[in-house]
This record gives structure tokens, C-alpha cells and sequence, in this order.
């Protein structure tokens, strides 16, 4: 069977920059996929490629089983909003909205219907008649979505669409936008290069880096199994370390790495001889005082406050430097730089990855 | 700064329109309208009713239209290819176009007589090559001519001006049009044009105000009834001894362009307020595929018709009559033989201009920097005024403006009239708008931030026009300077009225040999301009070398 969207071998240089090399993915209808990779990892090329803007220079789109080459943008019926939102600053916020269902000869009733129902979705119904730079940046993001929603695309694209919002209006709008694409039951495409807005809003995730995708699958998946140290390094891992595997029995080997002798558990066939060992920040704690024997002593070299969690780097014995967190809510103890303290890893979180870090 | 200062400072501008403009314009008004005792309304009622003066606003009027519409629809498709594609020379080519816009009439119309004249270049190669005995090509003294010269002189307003609007456009709004089901066409229709209509008005509000005054163009270029409200005034101020009817004409003129400039501040401002707020100039794309190569050619080819009456002009100052090489022009303009008693060296005419030019460059360049600085800001009512006020003198006709100067510079016994003061102010006065535009157009691109830094960063207010707006205006001010220059060195009508042997300008001296019998002085006169066009074509090089980007306000 074939997915709703497909992309094989696409391929686009700028002079003599590679842009894209051979992309394949696949898209299912209904879904939400969002590209994460860093500025210039060629996310927003691929989605101008999908959307008909750039021609590849090698590969092909297809949508339903047809391709797409040749069918120029205005013709393809996706939907496209631009990190800046390209308002029409000539058009005030219904006439803006409008714009789409204009151009595919709607009739005016339907129309103007088409408009209330959007603005009443995206909540802007008291903005229809203002002009578009009168419009607060949470309110423009409204109606460039409602916009791009409008003429009901088969594929709607977001190129990082929240961008330059502030991060309490991002989460909220973030939520919006997650159950208007589950409302409108519109199959969309979410370039970012921020990992929690890629999480919170895909059902499937692609990393992108270097004109390639270098990971996909379900967000959880990619988060704690990604396939190179790229990808753990840009989805925020900080403890990663080369490891051996001693032995293994019953679902738990024996895992030998600059932090000594460790127990991992593990599914399925026979591990691999050795690897990469990654244990989330949130599998390791920091404690004033030892707890279990296991517990490794350091001293604090970092100290971050991040939403929720005090993020606290330690440097343990061998220089090796291991990153954890204690809620901020724990207030009766707060680890200054130099402080001795002790850190204890739930060896539940930790996973031997298939490659060799460095 | 004390508010003193300040408020003598900002009111500099004003100051030097009341002296320099209104108070000349009063002089002459006031004399003539007033005229032999009769009521000083009723040449205005005469002018108003004759049908014949009539017959010349309504003329004056269609031909600027006309010479618009024809400006326009060579100027746009090639603004458009200048914004969109990116070739070799597009800068260079960017310069030349201007080259034409900065020359004295009396050099167009040389160029153009030398180009389609009996024996200009097109007639003798289409007599060589068809065998003619008569030269096929005759549209000296036609309405179609006066036309043509004038697009050619005003297709660089259209081009700098629409160009640069066009290739800021953020592309994504356009993309997002096609995305939103639009076709290319409908795209334009809906988009882009509606976001580059402000400044396609604007040019062609710019190109109707000074094809509306026109002057020498037309009255070397036509034949009589081609009169415009300019000739008119000088004809009937210097051939009928009628003041009034000209006073009449001059207050009808002032009316019409004071209308089009109010109407040309408007646009201006829309085009900066509707901009995109971050300008996002697309570099352009190659010109490599057949679509591409076909427009750049199209675009090198309108430059080369434009300024072909110009290299006409050169190629023929280095002919002799019998049409092989000499260089006798030249050597007649740099050996100081002339000793004629009322007649100026050549040599003294280009020292005059180039001192006139650079003491124009002293006085407008300040001018148009403090002008400027008044309009920067938006929102408020008076500002549209204020700045068709600050433009006035380009469309304030230079006949009347000569002969203001000479009726009202005499205070007692200083009498101003003789000296070089009133050239000086004339000059200054035509040229401080093309600062005032430069420079406003960098003010208005400068982000507001950059200031609130400076101030954060301890300067006073003072210290951060000094410390941070000159310098990043410096670019802006060489254009404006050069501009400045350029308008000093082509100014024709108010020097020759007020001219005085000794501050003979080189506009002034090409049209005393034109006036004089014989091949030398053709031959100099011919020499002289193609000097007049190399050197505006050189500043306009400089120009574009300084990469100056802003020119969205010409």
C-alpha cells in the first residue's frame, strides 16, 4: 500500500551547496510529521520542494500514488505557512483569510461562511475587520493559520510557525494548533528546529541534518534510541559514554564505561559486544547525602535552572562529568558550584545505543 | 544641544525657502500681476479665460500625461528585470541609465540632433545603406519627439524607484499567493501589484511634475505649438512684455505641481509605511536559462536606446563636418585663446561650474540632511505638507525663479543681482530635494533601536547624530552630494537668465557657441557635453560602487 504522501530520492543543490541528498520519506494521511533538524539541515528545502516552490534537481513527490512534477504550487492544494507569516499587509484579516477560497472561485456565501467558521476556530472573530500590522504576534500566527487552513489543503506545511513567539504563547498555541489539525483532520508537515515543539505536536518525528534525514520514527523512539551522537547531542543528552558489555544474563548485561561496572536491562536478542551508554538526565539524581552503596560522590561544576528542574552538572572521579536534575520545588537544599554531592542513576533509563560515541 | 540651537537649526530649511523661493516669487508676482495699474486679478482672469491659454494648460497637461504613460511603460519592465535577476554590469548599467536624467536640455537635445537630426548617425547610415537622397528619419520639431526625449529624461525615475521597491518585496508573500491557489498571473494581479502600486504612483507623480515644467526639451525639441505653461511664461515675460499673463501662467503652474507633490508625499509615505518592516532584499536570481537571457537582453537593449542620443553626441564631437576623426573640439575647449570681449573662455565656464557645483554640494547636502530629519517620523498631519512644501522648487518653474531673482535682489544699495549669490542659491535650491530624498529614505529605513542603543550606551542626543546617524548615513550623504553635484552642473534655465559673462557654466557656454556661427563652435559645443556626460556618468559609477542600497525614495 502506499502512503498519501511519498518522497523518494529527492535531491537539490544550490550552486555548489547541497541542499538535499536523496530523501526518501513517507507521510500517512492524517498524521502530523515534524522536521527537526538545525538551521540549514534543509528542512525548510525539503517542504519548499513538497509545496512546489523549488524544483528538485533529482527524485520525485507523490501524493495518492501520482506525481507531482509539473503541477505548480497554485495547482498542488497544499497549504503553506512561512515562519514570518507573509501576511498580505494590502489585506485586512477576513480579506486575508479569504484569499485562498477567492482564488479557487468559491462563491461569496460560501466564503464568507468558510471565514466565520475559521476565525471562530482560531478565535479571532473580534479581529475580522483590522488591519493585519495592527495585530499582536499571537493573534498574526492566528490568522495566518486560519489562512492556511481556509481552502481546506490536503497537506498542510508549518515551517517553524511559532518561531518567534514567546514560550508561554508558544505552549498554548502550541495545544491550539495541535486540536485544529485534529479537527480539520488535515495530514500536516511541522518544520522546527525546536525539540519540544517537534515533540509536543508530532505523531511521527524526522530528524534532519545535513541535507539528510538521519532518524525517524515515533518521538519517544527517536528521544531515547537516537541512532547517532548527532542526534542524542540535539535532542538535549548529556550523559554519554563508550561502553563495553561484559556479560549478560536474564535481561540485564553487564555494561563497563568510564562510570565503572553497570547493569542494563535489555529486550530481545543477544546485545552487542559494545556501544554508546545513555542515561537521561532525568535517570539521574543528585543527592547532599549517600543513599546506596552505588552512589557515585563529585563535586557540582554547573548549575542551571530550567523550567521545573534545577539542572545540575556534577564532575565525578576521572574528570568524567555527569548531568541530573532535583526538582526546583525542592527547596530546603540548593547545590552551589564545588559543593560535594552524590549522584544516583536508575539504571532503568539507561540504554546501550549501536554506535560508538567519539 | 539647547533648544535654541535646535529650533534654528530645524528651521534652517524654511528660512532658506522663504529667502530663496518665496521672497522671489513674491517679487515677481507682485510686480507683475500688478502690472500697468490694472487689478491684479485680471490676468489671472484673462488666463483663465482665453481660450487660447487655455488651449496651453490643457496641452502642458496631456503631454506630462502622455510622456508619463510612455515613461512608465518603458521604465517598468525593466525595473522589473533590474529587480529580478542578477547579471554582470547590472550595476554599471544601474548608472548609466541616471546619465541622462542629470543633463541640461540643451545637451539632450544636441544628442538627440545628433543622433535623428538630417545628418544624424541614423539618417546617414540608412542614406549609406538604402541609397536615400533624402534622410527617411524626420521628427525634429514633432509632438512625437518632445515625447520620446522626455521618457528618455525621466525613465531612470521610473526605473531606480519601482526597482527597488519591487526587489524588496518579500518573496514569500507572492509564495504564499501560489500556495494559496493562485496562478502567476493572478498572483501579480492580487499581490504584487497592489504592494508596488504606491510606488509606481509615486513615479509617476515624480515623472508628471517634471515633464509638466518642461522647458528646454521642449523648446529646442518642438516647434511652437507645442508650447508648454513654462515656455509660455517665458515667452510672454520675454517676447510679448506681457509680466502679468506670465506671473498668471507661473501662479497656474505652482498650483498644478503643488497638487502632484502633496499627491507624491502621500505615496511616498504609504510606500515605506506598507513595506514589510523587514526589508528582505532577494539578491536576485541567475539569468542563465532562455527566459532569463532573453530579459536581460531586453533590459541592456532599452539602456542602450536611452542613452543613445548621448553616445551619439560623443561619437560626434570626435568628428569633423566631412565625418573623419578630430579632436579639434576638444583642443578648442582647453587652449584659452577666446578673447572676445563678452564671450568666456571655455576654460573659465568649467571652472565655474565645478565651483558652483561644489559650493552647491556645501550648502544642499546640510539643507537636505536637516529637511530630512524634520520628516523622518510618521503619523502626524503636517508631514505630507512639509514635504511637498521641502520639493517645491523642483516643480516651481525656473523662468519665474530667474526673474524673481532679478527683480528682488537689489535691498538698497546691495545689489545682489550681479553677483554670484542668486546662481549659488538657484543651484542650492534645486538640488537639496534630491538630498532630502536620499537621505530620508536611509532615515526611514534605520531601525529605531539603533538610537534607543547609542542613548542606552550613554550619548546624548547630540553625540548619536554625530556618533551613529551621520555615520551610517555617510553612504547616503555621498549619493546626495553626487546628485547635488549633478544638478548643479545641468542646471540651464535660471543661470542663463541670470547669467553674467563672468559666471558662465558650461550649460550656459554649449548654448552661447550653438548660438554663434561655424564648425569650431559646434564642435566645442559638442566637446563640452560629451565632458558634461562623462563626468555625471563617472559620479553615477561612484555611486553605484559605494553599494548603496536605499534608494527606494530617489
Amino acid at each position: 500500500m502506499t502512503a498519501f504522501l511519498e518522497i523518494t530520492g529527492i535531491a537539490k543543490r544550490f550552486g555548489e551547496t547541497p541542499a538535499l541528498v536523496g530523501i526518501d520519506l513517507a507521510v500517512e494521511h492524517g498524521t502530523t510529521v515534524a522536521l527537526l533538524g538545525p538551521s540549514g539541515s534543509g528542512k525548510s528545502t525539503l517542504m519548499r520542494v513538497i509545496a512546489g516552490l523549488e524544483h528538485p534537481d533529482a527524485g520525485e513527490v507523490r501524493l495518492e500514488g501520482r506525481s507531482l512534477a509539473g503541477i505548480p504550487p497554485s495547482d498542488r492544494a497544499f497549504g503553506l505557512m512561512f515562519q514570518d507569516l507573509a501576511l498580505f499587509p494590502h489585506l485586512n484579516v477576513s480579506d486575508n483569510i479569504a484569499f485562498g477560497l477567492r482564488m479557487r472561485r468559491w462563491s461569496p456565501d460560501a466564503t464568507r461562511e468558510r471565514v466565520v467558521e475559521l476565525v471562530e476556530l482560531t478565535r479571532i472573530s473580534h479581529l475580522l475587520n483590522r488591519r493585519t500590522d495592527e495585530l499582536s504576534g499571537g493573534e498574526q500566527q492566528r490568522v495566518a493559520l486560519a489562512r492556511s487552513l481556509a481552502p481546506k489543503p490536503s497537506l498542510l506545511m508549518l515551517d517553524e510557525p511559532l518561531g518567534s513567539l514567546d514560550r508561554t504563547l508558544r505552549d498554548d498555541l502550541i495545544e491550539e494548533i495541535q486540536g485544529i489539525l485534529r479537527d480539520e483532520r488535515v495530514t500536516a508537515l511541522y518544520v522546527t528546529h525546536d525539540q519540544e515543539e517537534a515533540f509536543a505536536i508530532a505523531d511521527r518525528l524526522v530528524v534532519m541534518n545535513g541535507g539528510r534525514i538521519v532518524q525517524e520514527g515515533l518521538p519517544a523512539e527517536v528521544y531515547f534510541e537516537p541512532l547517532s551522537p548527532f542526534v542524542a547531542g540535539f535532542l538535549g543528552h548529556r550523559n554519554l559514554f563508550s561502553a563495553t558489555v561484559l556479560s549478560a544474563m536474564k535481561g540485564e548485561m553487564l555494561a563497563e564505561s568510564a562510570l565503572g561496572r553497570f547493569a542494563i536491562p535489555y529486550r530481545g536478542g543477544p546485545p552487542r559486544a559494545d556501544g554508546t551508554l545513555l542515561i537521561p538526565t532525568d535517570a539521574v539524581s543528585i543527592r547532599a547525602k549517600p543513599t546506596l552503596e552505588s552512589d557515585i560522590a563529585g563535586t557540582v561544576e554547573r548549575s542551571v535552572m530550567r523550567t521545573g528542574r534545577q539542572v545540575i552538572s556534577v564532575r565525578i572521579i576521572g574528570n568524567v562529568i555527569l548531568t541530573g536534575s532535583i526538582p526546583v520545588w525542592e527547596r530546603n537544599w540548593n547545590p552551589l558550584i564545588g559543593d560535594r554531592v552524590w549522584v544516583a542513576i536508575d539504571n532503568q533509563g539507561a540504554r546501550l545505543l549501536p554506535w560508538q560515541d567519539r | 544641544m539647547t533648544a535654541a540651537v535646535r529650533a534654528v537649526v530645524r528651521s534652517t530649511p524654511l528660512t532658506f525657502l522663504a529667502i530663496a523661493l518665496f521672497y522671489p516669487l513674491w517679487a515677481v508676482l507682485s510686480r507683475t500681476l500688478g502690472w500697468d495699474g490694472e487689478s491684479p486679478l485680471s490676468p489671472v482672469f484673462e488666463v483663465l479665460t482665453d481660450r487660447y491659454y487655455i488651449g496651453r494648460l490643457a496641452f502642458t497637461v496631456a503631454q506630462a500625461a502622455a510622456s508619463t504613460v510612455l515613461a512608465l511603460a518603458i521604465g517598468l519592465p525593466v525595473a522589473y528585470i533590474f529587480a529580478r535577476f542578477n547579471f554582470p554590469g547590472r550595476s554599471a548599467l544601474l548608472a548609466l541609465t541616471t546619465v541622462p536624467f542629470m543633463m541640461p536640455p540643451i545637451v539632450m537635445a544636441l544628442g538627440f540632433i545628433a543622433l535623428i537630426g538630417p545628418s544624424g548617425v541614423i539618417n546617414r547610415l540608412m542614406m549609406d545603406v538604402l541609397g536615400l537622397s533624402e534622410p527617411p528619419v524626420r521628427l525634429l520639431h514633432t509632438l512625437v519627439l518632445i515625447l520620446i526625449a522626455h521618457a528618455v529624461y525621466e525613465f531612470a525615475i521610473v526605473v531606480r524607484l519601482v526597482s527597488t521597491v519591487w526587489a524588496n518585496l518579500d518573496h514569500r508573500l507572492t509564495e504564499t499567493g501560489q500556495m494559496l491557489g493562485a496562478s502567476a498571473w493572478r498572483t501579480f494581479r492580487h499581490v504584487t501589484l497592489p504592494l508596488l502600486m504606491p510606488a509606481v504612483a509615486a513615479a509617476a507623480a515624480l515623472v508628471f511634475l517634471f515633464t509638466f515644467t518642461s522647458f528646454g526639451v521642449v523648446l529646442i525639441l518642438g516647434a511652437p505649438e507645442h508650447a508648454t505653461l513654462e515656455v509660455g511664461i517665458y515667452e510672454a515675460t520675454t517676447k510679448l512684455f506681457r509680466p502679468g499673463i506670465g506671473g498668471a501662467l507661473a501662479l497656474a503652474q505652482i498650483v498644478v505641481t503643488f497638487a502632484t507633490l502633496l499627491t507624491y508625499a502621500r505615496l511616498q509615505e504609504r510606500v515605506t509605511n506598507r513595506m514589510p518592516t523587514r526589508p528582505r532584499p532577494r539578491s536576485g536570481v541567475g539569468y542563465t536559462n532562455i527566459g532569463g537571457r532573453v530579459s536581460v537582453g531586453l533590459a541592456v537593449a532599452v539602456v542602450i536606446v536611452v542613452v543613445s542620443p548621448l553616445v551619439a553626441l560623443m561619437v560626434r564631437s570626435l568628428l569633423s563636418l566631412d565625418g573623419g576623426f578630430s579632436m579639434a573640439g576638444y583642443e578648442g575647449i582647453f587652449s584659452n585663446e577666446r578673447n572676445s570681449f563678452f564671450f568666456v573662455s571655455p576654460l573659465t565656464a568649467m571652472r565655474n561650474s565645478i565651483g558652483f557645483g561644489v559650493v552647491t554640494v556645501a550648502l544642499a547636502v546640510p539643507l537636505g540632511t536637516v529637511a530630512a530629519f524634520a520628516l523622518r517620523g510618521r503619523g502626524s498631519w503636517w508631514r505630507s505638507p512639509l514635504d511637498a512644501l521641502y520639493m517645491l522648487p523642483l516643480g516651481v518653474s525656473a523662468v519665474t525663479l530667474g526673474l524673481g531673482y532679478l527683480v528682488g535682489f537689489k535691498f538698497g544699495g546691495l545689489d545682489l543681482r550681479t553677483t554670484w549669490v542668486p546662481i549659488v542659491l538657484a543651484h542650492t535650491l534645486v538640488a537639496y530635494p534630491f538630498v532630502l530624498r536620499v537621505v530620508l529614505s536611509s532615515l526611514r529605513a534605520m531601525r529605531p533601536q539603533l538610537g534607543e542603543a547609542a542613548r542606552v550606551l550613554g550619548a546624548g542626543r547630540l553625540r548619536a547624530i554625530f556618533a551613529l546617524e551621520l555615520p551610517i548615513l555617510s553612504p547616503a550623504l555621498l549619493v546626495g552630494a553626487v546628485f547635488a553635484f549633478a544638478v548643479s552642473l545641468g542646471e540651464f534655465g535660471a543661470t542663463l537668465l541670470l547669467n553674467r559673462p563672468d559666471y558662465t557654466t558650461m550649460p550656459v557656454a554649449i548654448f552661447r557657441y550653438l548660438g554663434r556661427p561655424g564648425s569650431q563652435n559646434l564642435a566645442e559645443a559638442l566637446a563640452m557635453s560629451s565632458l558634461l556626460v562623462v563626468i555625471a556618468a563617472l559620479g553615477f559609477l561612484l555611486i553605484e560602487r559605494a553599494r548603496y542600497r536605499g534608494w527606494g525614495e530617489f
